[in-house]
């Protein structure tokens, strides 16, 4: 069980910083993903704890030991590359074998192994072909195999199906979940993709600009987003966001908010916690409520419930066969998008009244920090 | 089936301006020192030229001289492409890294490469002077070498200077190509073998020397070739002895000097299959390998 | 009108015949720039304009050259300049001169180098200067070990070793005795008939005695009193290490007289010039006929300018400057006893004297193989120089070279057609 903690890790190239401080612990036998938009330093970040790159200050520990100076080999991490980056020249099972038989492990070792990570995978009838002869999935499958059969205290992959196509990229995601669970092995995952993150991570870790936003499991940081950026990146299609200002405080727990288009609504929010941010809880300070597109729903089946309903115009409808995204623009210039069920077939510009409960409703004040996580949403 | 030959028609008419300069320059030219192989023409008199045969050719296999160019040339090729190639690598691999002031150094290292081989030979020439040349001064004061050396004078030390010569000439152009081939090559290999705990001594062997093969043979190739042909240094270093003489020297001497056109052409065409012969052993050699997997 | 038209057609006239010669030229030492002010002075007299061709500095080089434009028959040369050993090629490619030049212009010359210039009884290559090669000496390392200039060749090995050994033990260690043009071309084939003839032999037909004599000489050379450089030098070489004053003895043509007396070379005032010495008993004091001569190429356009330039570079006043300026021995012998070049050049009367017992290479009894017979005669030479071939063994080499090239000679249809024309 192998645990990585990075503190105040800092990297910059030229002057140029990439990574700011960066306090980070990594649990044992479990997949954490760092998760970001391009250009947030996840890449780097994965570099300095393989090796390949040195932090311009601050500590890297695998299982309390400071690897700062140490090579990669010698962190006893293994790698899968974006690229994969095979041995051009070497064939799938030379590639597998390669780094065995520079540890020096015996032949028949080796063997063994190489043909258990190529049954792992499927990819044991391709053992005397060369990287060239391969398909981009069977060539992802080789350099996972590759990272295997060292026995790695950990594993890192650095957007390993950002490369393939998109059932193929489903596929492998199924197969890296398979895969996860049988070697129960300490992971680091990079990748854009929010969807893989949410599928395959214990813990997600969000950056942004070389820090880190949010830590959390998936569940947690879909349910209690910590501010607007990290609302914004989970979640598939993006949380909606209207503007509202405060009306005024109810009491310690409630707050009455106006919406921009004149709806308005109360939300539980817990005064004490946020007592330190006492200049943007005024009554008049501007809130933004971020509202998912599935917590959204049609009035009319809901006209008997307590909520708040919005009016608006269909502006664009999107069918995907067993639901649909409906955009709907409101009068305020505010658009928002809901999702329905099964089939829609609303022409463009009728009107259409949507419903949303306050519980479903996150609070984010004008800094764009979330003032309350939800409660647990019941099983349905 | 009808687009297919007309299309193949215009890629014809479009090859033919190339073709027709390729033979006026290069087929045309070779043809005729072959038919005049044939004959026994003097310079002052090609057009009366009578026809003897392979004449020529056997009085070219006895001529002691002739194996003697033969060999020097083969030495000459088999000494300096070897240390070329060692050298021309080493260079490329230390401008494959990034430094200070690599680009001045790129360009500093193609200079022996563009200065015409005339100007560098005449100007070793003059710092090999074995009285007045720079380099046995230096030598001497560094203690190297007790007296001065005739290194372009004696029979053994010419051959040496020779391909010293050749060597400083012409690593640059190895060394760019190899450094060409160097930065083709995929990154995220290298990057792989550092986590798999590759040392970099074998991460050069194992890896860096087996990727860079195509790129190589071609660069032994080029070199080789030229090193067959080698003309214009030797030309202007050497004492004119038959120790120093290459295949190129010995057609030229009986060519223009003896103005024996029949004879000299002899000695080019038998240089012309030697080159050949080399050139298709070589591609053979690496055919697999820049084919990819054929 | 008329007067008008007139000017125009003299105008066009004179335009029309001014014509653009080519000429070559050697540039060794400060030949291209006597050339260069010989021809402007023409080029404003006659309104002609001539281009200048630099040739090559070694003669072996200049003579492919040449070999190969007039076997071209190209007409892009007028006039070119040839060295003495290329005549008999020129006699089917050269102008007859005979004609253009009077009875007693023609006696001006020494008898020996228009012998050698004509062929079958037509003179086809104007004198324009002699080349003897001379010994050059320091005066004074002579004169600090109390010797005189040498006579025989035994004489100067010995001088220059005990001034070599001298020198060198009081740090002069650069210094040699005995520097000569040991290249393989022309220039060695020079020293080679020197050698030999200064032992009293001859090279064709070859008297075996002599030549070894001379053979066994040539060995004892390297690296006593020469070093092994030698073998790469020709004429400016030598030049270069004598004028930087790091030999004795140099054995190279009169050219280097002027230029080792300017004004930066280390050398002025401590040069002295004789004859070469001669072998021991049995020799004679030997220098080979050099010089280079004119002369106007048949394929010329302008053969008549042509003819006109050559009579003015060589005629006696040309040569009386171009002796002066930079000691090119004039080929009339009037000239050696002029007051003015004798005051400017003492060693003149060396070089008349050399010239009254000049003797000739080859050339004419080997004809077109003679650039062939020369190379051989070369390397042989340098063989033995390195001592890897005995005197006996080269000389045997030699003979059995010369036979087998002259029967070349002798058998093909091609020199019989070239000496019947």
């Amino acid at each position: 069980m192998t645990t990585i903690v990075l503190k105040d890790v800092t990297k910059s190239f030229k002057d140029h910083p990439i990574i700011n401080g960066v306090n980070l612990t990594i649990e044992g036998n479990a997949c954490t993903a760092l998760v970001g938009p391009s250009g947030c330093g996840k890449s780097t970040l994965l570099r300095l704890i393989c090796g390949l790159e040195e932090p311009t200050t601050g500590e890297i520990y695998v299982d309390g030991s400071c690897v700062n100076r140490l090579p990669p080999v010698a962190r006893g991490i293994a790698m899968v590359f974006q690229s994969y980056a095979l041995y051009p020249h070497m064939t799938v099972f030379d590639n597998m074998a390669f780094a065995l038989k520079i540890a020096g492990c015996s032949k028949t070792d080796i063997a063994r192994r190489v043909q258990h990570a190529a049954k792992t995978l499927k990819v044991d009838h391709l053992l005397d072909r060369t990287p060239k002869q391969l398909s981009g999935g069977q060539r992802q499958r080789v350099a996972i195999g590759r990272a295997i059969v060292r026995h790695p205290k950990a594993f890192l992959f650095d957007e390993p199906l950002s490369n393939l196509d998109a059932a193929l990229r489903l596929q492998m995601r199924y197969e890296l979940a398979r895969l996860k669970a049988e070697l129960n092995t300490t992971m680091v995952y990079v990748t854009h993709d929010q969807g893989e993150a949410m599928t395959l991570a214990d813990t997600i870790v969000i950056m942004r600009e070389g820090a880190i936003e949010q830590q959390g499991t998936p569940l947690e940081l879909y349910r209690s987003p910590k501010n607007l950026f990290v609302a914004s990146f989970i979640g598939s299609p993006t949380m909606n966001f209207l503007h509202a200002i405060i009306v005024a405080w109810q009491d310690d727990q409630h707050l009455n908010i106006r919406l921009r288009s004149g709806e308005t609504l109360v939300v539980q929010v817990p005064y004490e916690a946020l007592k330190w941010k006492e200049s943007l809880l005024e009554e008049g300070s501007e809130l933004t409520v971020g509202i998912r597109p599935e917590n959204l729903t049609e009035a009319s089946s809901r006209r008997k419930q307590a909520g708040t309903h919005l009016k608006g115009r269909v502006s664009l409808v999107e069918n995907l066969g067993h639901e649909a995204y409906v955009y709907v623009s409101l009068p305020v210039g505010e658009h928002v998008k809901v999702r329905l069920t099964g089939n829609c077939n609303y022409a463009i510009g009728r009107d259409i009244s949507l419903f949303l409960r306050s519980e479903d409703c996150h609070i984010f004040d004008s800094n764009g920090e979330a003032m309350r996580g939800l409660k647990e949403i019941p099983l349905c | 089936m009808q687009q297919h030959s007309s299309l193949s028609k215009t890629a014809w008419l479009f090859m033919t301006p190339c073709l027709l300069v390729l033979f006026v320059v290069a087929a045309w030219p070779l043809l005729r020192t072959f038919m005049l192989s044939l004959t026994n023409a003097r310079l002052e008199d090609i057009t009366h030229a009578q026809w003897i045969g392979s004449a020529n050719f056997r009085d070219l296999f006895v001529d002691a001289e002739w194996w003697g160019a033969v060999t020097n040339t083969l030495l000459f090729a088999a000494f300096s492409v070897p240390c070329e190639a060692i050298l021309g690598l080493m260079i490329a691999l230390v401008l494959h890294k990034t430094f200070k002031g690599r680009g001045l150094l790129r360009a500093a290292v193609l200079v022996p490469w563009a200065i015409p081989t005339i100007v560098s030979a005449r100007m070793w020439g003059w710092m090999l002077h074995d009285v007045y040349g720079i380099i046995n001064e230096l030598l001497v004061r560094l203690g190297a070498i007790a007296a001065p050396l005739p290194w372009t004078a004696s029979p053994t030390l010419s051959f040496v200077t020779i391909v010293l010569v050749d060597v400083w000439k012409t690593t640059p152009f190895m060394a760019l190509l190899l450094l060409a081939g160097l930065q083709a090559l995929p990154q995220d290999c290298f990057e792989a073998a550092l986590v798999d705990g590759v040392s970099r001594k074998r991460i050069f062997f194992r890896i860096t020397m087996p990727l860079l093969r195509p790129t190589l043979i071609i660069a032994l190739i080029f070199r080789t070739l030229d090193a067959l042909r080698v003309f214009d240094l030797v030309y202007i270093l050497s004492s004119g002895d038959s120790n120093t003489e290459t295949m190129s020297i010995y057609a030229r001497r009986h060519f223009v000097d003896y103005a024996n056109v029949g004879y000299g052409s002899a000695a080019a065409v038998c240089l012309f299959f030697v080159v050949a012969l080399v050139t298709v052993f070589y591609i053979n050699m690496g055919r697999r390998n820049i084919l990819g997997d054929a | 009108m008329t007067v008008f038209l007139g000017l125009c057609c003299a105008a066009f006239a004179t335009h029309a015949t001014a014509a653009v010669l080519k000429m070559t030229c050697r540039a060794k030492g400060q030949e291209l720039t006597l050339c260069k002010q010989a021809v402007q002075q023409w080029e404003k007299k006659t309104g002609h304009t001539v281009e200048i061709v630099s040739l090559p500095q070694s003669s072996s080089e200049s003579f492919a050259l040449t070999q190969q434009q007039l076997s071209a028959h190209a007409s892009d040369v007028d006039v070119y300049q040839v060295d003495t050993t290329w005549v008999s090629f020129l006699s089917t490619h050269a102008v007859p001169l005979d004609a253009h030049f009077s009875a007693q212009e023609l006696a001006a010359h020494f008898p020996v180098i228009l012998q050698n210039n004509t062929v079958n009884g037509t003179l086809i290559v104007a004198p324009w200067y002699a080349d003897v090669d001379m010994l050059f000496y320091r005066k004074d390392l002579l004169e600090k070990y109390g010797e005189s200039p040498p006579t025989s060749w035994e004489d100067l090995l010995r001088i220059a070793q005990k001034i070599q050994e001298n020198e060198r033990a009081s740090g002069h260690v650069r210094l040699w005795g005995y520097i000569f043009r040991g290249k393989a071309y022309e220039g060695l084939t020079c020293h080679v008939v020197e050698w030999i003839e200064s032992f009293g032999g001859t090279l064709w037909p070859l008297d075996t005695d002599r030549v070894i004599q001379a053979f066994a000489f040539c060995a004892r050379l390297i690296p006593t009193t020469s070093p092994m450089g030698v073998l790469s030098y020709t004429e400016e070489e030598v030049r270069g290490v004598f004028q930087l004053g790091d030999a004795v003895f140099a054995h190279n043509w009169p050219y280097m007289w002027t230029l080792t007396q300017s004004e930066e070379s280390p050398v002025k005032g401590k040069v002295g010039i004789t004859v070469l010495p001669q072998g021991q008993l049995h020799g004679k004091p030997a220098s080979v006929l050099g010089g280079w001569g004119l002369c106007v190429s048949r394929y010329s356009n302008h053969q008549e300018a042509a003819i006109d330039l050559v009579r003015w570079l060589t005629r006696s006043e040309e040569q009386h400057r171009r002796a002066l300026q930079a000691s090119y021995c004039p080929t009339i012998h009037a000239l050696y006893q002029d007051p003015v070049l004798c005051a400017a050049h003492p060693f003149f009367v060396h070089v008349a004297r050399a010239l009254e017992t000049v003797v000739l290479r080859p050339a004419g009894a080997f004809g077109r193989s003679y650039s062939q017979v020369s190379a051989s005669i070369a390397n042989v030479t340098q063989k033995v120089l390195l001592k890897a071939i005995t005197p006996e063994a080269a000389a045997q080499k030699l003979d059995q070279d010369m036979k087998t090239l002259h029967k070349r000679v002798t058998e093909t249809p091609a020199t019989q057609r070239a000496t019947g024309q």
